[in-house]
């Protein structure tokens, strides 16, 4: 035991202690302690722009719960929806513990450390599972929290409800890691047959979060559209039927969680009810648990223990390949493909800056089919209500401004490509030093690729929302003008970011994108750019007219677009020399 | 081939030199080994000379260019092989090194010829398919190696690239320092194994504590000290004591 918490506490400093290490310190040291007179880390202001973004979106979450919690108690349904909420924690959990299993657990840099060390390995195995844990751990309890204490006291319930979501706190992110810890097996045995490995693992890795995004949106709309009864969907009765249905045979599959609801509110168990019921309920869940955590342990760490040593033994018997003499054609060429390739075959930095690419058109086309209904059906009302009826254009305002928002946020906004390019370079920055390539073209190739992954992903969410709401053609052309430039001028903000202060000094490919404030400042400072332009937007073209929205939108991102092309670039070389790896 | 003068960098706000006032000049055709305790700046003066780290006096030229009035002319003319071995570990062997012939501007018809050449000397021929990150630690160091002479650099620069190194490998690099000396270019590496130096260096510099305390040969230093070896010169010069 002593071993693995000793074990663990390693493990934990290594992955979330702050860099103080050897880049730029004495630099960085001596700005803060001229600037500040003090030890204060600007990243507390990054912290809390997060707080003060979190803040209305967790309230608003509340009080959607507050609202709905009597709404579903009435009907007998506040079991599922809490269940739902449950189910949506699970999937986020899944797909971000899978990256967390496939990149710390499984394939990780220091296997060849760890081994070497006298401990078991079932101890190292469950220390690094534990490591991912605790992180979805933290996004669970984010959720759950708030919406569960919201939903006690909108619902009446008593201290066995708030003990019941402390412990779902703790059980609901095992169940998905564990599943993520299975899944990871058959996908590296998939992948391994073939050349590229870290690419097609992250090729697999954004077509699953893709695809649970898409299954995830499609339910939630239809659920809210039978809450708002404005779809005109005839069937939507019998879809949210069959929704009920479906979750209640996810229940049994589910069970030591539902059994937890069970003991929370109260409920019947195995005919049972009372005080006996609760601790039936509670005892299933915890023995189940248990059983779960148990097996799956067992077979991940067999998993665990073959990775490790085929990482060890360098294995690579599938993997002889004939030798190729290509000439990228060009200096720049070169570069950016190296860029392509090292960002795809680590699923880390591929995940992080192809998320947005993804998700982003599924976000759009769900989005765009079901708030133009919603639209539609309010006009309709509101037509019924007052004799008038409702602007078309005004819906189709509120649409694009809508979808242009979602753009500069996720597509634009959660492309980190720029914002850690050099960061990403970690302890080979020393070679973009030492080549014969001005620095300047060098972040001119990153430049160029963060743009081939944000602008294409802007192009073709807007493309496809232009064709749902639909947007006319000259307005359209404008608005996709707008959002490229727009690209393109948040793209030299970024990288200018991290070429200041780049993270060279990481271990894991996480850590380069994650616990770095060079990604996590241009990202909360684009989605307020992006939600002030798309506001600004949807007010002008609600009050004046769409096409001069656009127009003022468009004058602005021109006019900024030189300007941060030349605070980039004007710096670059220095800031570039500067960096001392 | 290389002229450093006066060079000295100093730490920002720190007050301590790294390097102090270095003067060195290694000619053509000669292999020059530098050779210091840990912390004396051999890895800086490394750093600096291949344009890693910058660095506030002095000058330092490769094949008569300054680095600093045309950094991309001097390095054109340098083959840099770090001590670490790290390398763009998600590429194949074979993506490395047409990389590198890209960047250092190795036309597509000459690269194959020397590749075969480089990867065949290294035994890497059937690992060059293989993403690198595959590679053992010696295998990455060989393929840092061979993407730093794909160029034919005037002047090659290996901070410790003996480590890790099989004996084949081994005699392999040594020759291979040896002829591309004896065909008119400048090899500098640094070592803290004091018999390869004895063995292939024209001449040695010795740093200590950020400070040229000696340059010579071998000839120099049985002159000096009278048949002593190079190692008791060392531990002499940098103040060790052998028996603490």
């Amino acid at each position: 035991m002593t071993q693995f918490v000793t074990l663990l506490k390693v493990l934990f400093k290594s992955r979330y202690r702050r860099d103080r290490g050897v880049v730029g310190k004495a630099r960085y040291r001596s700005l803060m302690e001229q600037k500040t007179g003090g030890k204060f880390d600007p990243m507390w202001i990054v912290y809390g722009l997060l707080g003060l973004i979190a803040v209305p979106v967790v309230a608003g979450i509340c009080w959607l719960v507050a609202v709905y919690t009597p709404v579903f108690a009435a009907n007998g349904l506040l079991p599922y929806m809490l269940l739902m909420i449950y189910i949506t924690v699970m999937l986020a959990v899944l797909v971000f513990g899978l990256i967390g299993m496939l990149t710390y657990v499984y394939i990780n840099r220091d296997a060849e450390f760890l081994a070497g060390l006298p401990i078991k390995g079932w101890k190292l195995f469950l220390a690094k599972l534990c490591m991912v844990y605790l992180g979805e751990l933290a996004l669970a309890a984010g959720i759950i929290v708030p919406v569960g204490i919201t939903m006690g006291i909108a619902g009446g319930f008593g201290f066995a409800f708030y003990v019941s979501i402390l412990l779902s706190v703790l059980f609901v992110p095992a169940l998905p890691l564990l599943l993520a810890s299975l899944l990871a097996i058959p996908l590296m045995y998939c992948v391994s047959f073939f050349k590229n490995k870290g690419a097609l693992t992250s090729i697999v890795v954004l077509l699953l979060v893709g695809t649970v995004f898409t299954a995830y949106y499609t339910v939630y709309f239809k659920f809210i559209a039978f809450q708002q009864g404005g779809t005109g969907d005839a069937d939507i009765e019998a879809a949210v039927a069959g929704l009920i249905s479906g979750l209640q045979s996810v229940k049994y599959v589910l069970y030591p969680v539902f059994a937890l609801i069970e003991f929370g509110m109260a409920l019947p168990t195995f005919g049972m009810t009372g005080a006996g019921a609760q601790l039936l309920a509670l005892g299933i869940a915890l023995a189940a648990m248990a059983a779960v955590v148990g097996i799956t342990s067992f077979i991940a760490n067999l998993v665990y223990s073959k990775s490790a040593a085929a990482q060890l033994e360098n294995s690579s018997k599938r993997a002889k390949r004939a030798m190729a003499y290509e000439s990228s054609g060009g200096v720049m060429k070169a570069l950016i493909k190296k860029e392509w390739r090292t960002l795809i075959r680590e699923t880390a930095f591929a995940f992080q800056c192809l998320f947005g690419l993804v998700v982003g058109p599924v976000l759009v086309v769900i989005l765009s089919l079901n708030f133009k209904s919603s639209f539609s059906g309010a006009a309709e009302t509101a037509g019924e209500l007052t004799g008038a009826a409702l602007d078309p254009a005004l819906v189709q305002t509120l649409l694009s401004g809508i979808i242009m928002a979602i753009i500069l946020m996720i597509v634009s906004g959660m492309n980190i490509t720029a914002s850690t390019a050099i960061s990403r370079e970690g302890k080979n920055f020393y070679q973009m030093k030492t080549m014969p390539v001005p620095y300047k073209t060098q972040v001119q190739a990153k430049l160029w690729l963060s743009l081939m992954i944000s602008m294409p992903g802007s192009v073709i969410a807007f493309v496809i929302g232009a064709f749902l709401i639909p947007i006319p053609p000259l307005e359209a052309v404008l608005e996709g003008l707008f959002l490229c430039v727009y690209s393109y001028a948040f793209a030299c903000f970024a990288l200018r970011m991290d070429l200041m202060k780049p993270k060279l000094n990481w271990t894991t490919p996480t850590q380069a994108v994650k616990s770095n404030r060079s990604s996590t400042a241009p990202l909360l400072l684009n989605m307020l750019t992006g939600m002030v332009l798309a506001a600004s937007f949807i007010v002008l073209g609600i009050f004046v007219s769409v096409l001069l929205a656009i127009g003022v939108l468009l004058v602005l991102v021109i006019a900024a677009a030189p300007l941060l092309h030349r605070y980039l670039f004007k710096s670059a070389d220095r800031l570039f020399e500067e960096i001392e790896p | 081939m290389l002229q450093i003068e006066n060079l000295s960098k100093q730490y920002a706000n720190s007050g301590v030199y790294a390097v102090e006032n270095l003067n060195l000049t290694v000619n053509p055709g000669e292999i020059f080994g530098f050779l210091g305790p840990n912390g004396a700046g051999k890895t800086t003066t490394i750093k600096m000379l291949t344009g890693i780290l910058p660095f506030q006096y002095g000058r330092i030229s490769v094949a008569g260019i300054d680095i600093k009035a045309d950094p991309i002319g001097a390095k054109r003319n340098i083959g840099y092989v770090p001590d670490s071995g790290v390398v763009y570990d998600k590429l194949s062997g074979a993506e490395y090194l047409n990389f590198m012939a890209d960047v250092y501007g190795v036309p597509a018809n000459a690269r194959r010829e020397k590749i075969d050449a480089l990867l065949a000397t290294f035994n890497l021929t059937d690992a060059a398919g293989n993403q690198i990150r595959s590679y053992s630690h010696g295998m990455k160091q060989k393929i840092v190696v061979i993407g730093a002479l794909l160029h034919d650099p005037k002047l090659w620069v290996l901070d410790e690239p003996l480590t890790g190194l099989d004996p084949q490998s081994s005699f392999d690099l040594k020759n291979m320092m040896r002829r591309h000396c004896d065909a008119g270019n400048t090899v500098f590496f640094s070592t803290h194994v004091l018999e390869v130096a004895e063995k292939i260096c024209d001449r040695i510099g010795i740093v200590n504590k950020g400070h040229l305390v000696f340059v010579g040969s071998m000839k120099d230093i049985k002159e000096w000290k009278r048949d002593e070896s190079l190692e008791k010169l060392f531990l002499d010069i940098t103040g060790a004591d052998p028996f603490q």
